[in-house]
């Protein structure tokens, strides 16, 4: 499947969902998905709450991988968008 | 710590002993015997709701920078518009600076690898309409095996004093609760009839 078969709203998650796997933190999107609604089966969220979750545990999840020289990607396929770079 | 008389440090023994409640206990234990790693675990992920989390850096006499907030703890219960995402401030600057710089101590010893326990009369330190207290806090720091770190703070909150609180801004129904009536410093504080039911912090 090629990144254009994806959505925003799916990539948005997939791109938090690789950060928290590459910096084992996979804990937080538990933490972050059981405060918003109630339980951590991140399988039976919908698109749009998949990206709710993405946009509460993105500052959570990005805050000290950053920190460790990690640099954003604008999906989790590669190719960094020199736009949507963090500093 | 320094001169915060407003916080005074507890002994672990009473978390071992089961009185600082079943939420603090749970939280030391599994500290304690997983050396500081946290892994994905159903029972922690459920008391999440219950913890704050923190960077394990900050400035000195500052509290760390927060990245999480349980909808049940005390932070979100008594600044509820501290985490929305259109608050351009960070959410700790909603707590004062005589309470932030009174507790930032015990998070340097937390840093450093040591648990910290302690309870805290607020008095007027968190600002206007926010009532005086007697909170409970346990501090651990985790790591995950990637080194990917955190600070957990579970503040529990013990008693409100001031009864110029009006009730929750956003939850109208506590929910679970811990025993309130076990904490022999606590009780040293305060008269036992004057112990309200628990609220999770």
């Amino acid at each position: 499947m090629s990144e254009d078969q994806y959505t925003k709203e799916q990539l948005e998650f997939l791109e938090i969902f690789e950060i928290a796997a590459r910096y084992d933190c996979l804990f937080l999107l538990d933490f972050h998905c059981f405060d918003l609604f109630d339980h951590d089966q991140t399988s039976l969220l919908s698109d749009g709450e998949r990206s709710q979750l993405a946009a509460a545990a993105r500052y959570d999840i990005y805050a000290e991988a950053i920190q460790k020289g990690f640099l954003p990607k604008s999906s989790p396929f590669g190719g960094v968008h020199e736009q949507q770079r963090f500093c | 710590m320094s001169n915060n008389a407003f916080v005074e440090p507890l002994s672990f023994s009473l978390i071992e002993n089961g009185l600082a409640g079943e939420k603090t206990q749970f939280l030391f234990r599994t500290w304690r015997d997983n050396e500081g790693i946290i892994a994905q675990d159903s029972q922690m992920t459920r008391l999440s709701q219950y913890l704050l989390m923190t960077l394990p850096s900050a400035e000195p006499g500052d509290v760390p920078p927060l990245t999480f907030a349980g909808k049940h703890s005390t932070f979100r219960r008594f600044f509820p518009h501290a985490l929305e995402p259109e608050t351009p401030r960070p959410p700790t600057s909603f707590l004062p600076s005589v309470y932030r710089q009174g507790v930032a101590d015990a998070y340097q010893i937390v840093m450093n690898g040591e648990p910290w326990f302690d309870i805290q009369r607020t008095g007027n330190r968190l600002g206007d309409g926010i009532p005086d207290m007697t909170l409970q806090r346990l501090l651990v720091k985790f790591r995950t095996s990637a080194g990917f770190t955190r600070i957990f703070c579970l503040m529990t909150l013990l008693e409100v004093h001031s009864r110029s609180y009006q009730s929750d801004r956003t939850h109208h129904q506590p929910s679970s609760q811990q025993k309130s009536d076990w904490h022999p410093a606590y009780q040293a504080r305060v008269q036992p009839s004057s112990m309200h039911g628990n609220v999770p912090g």
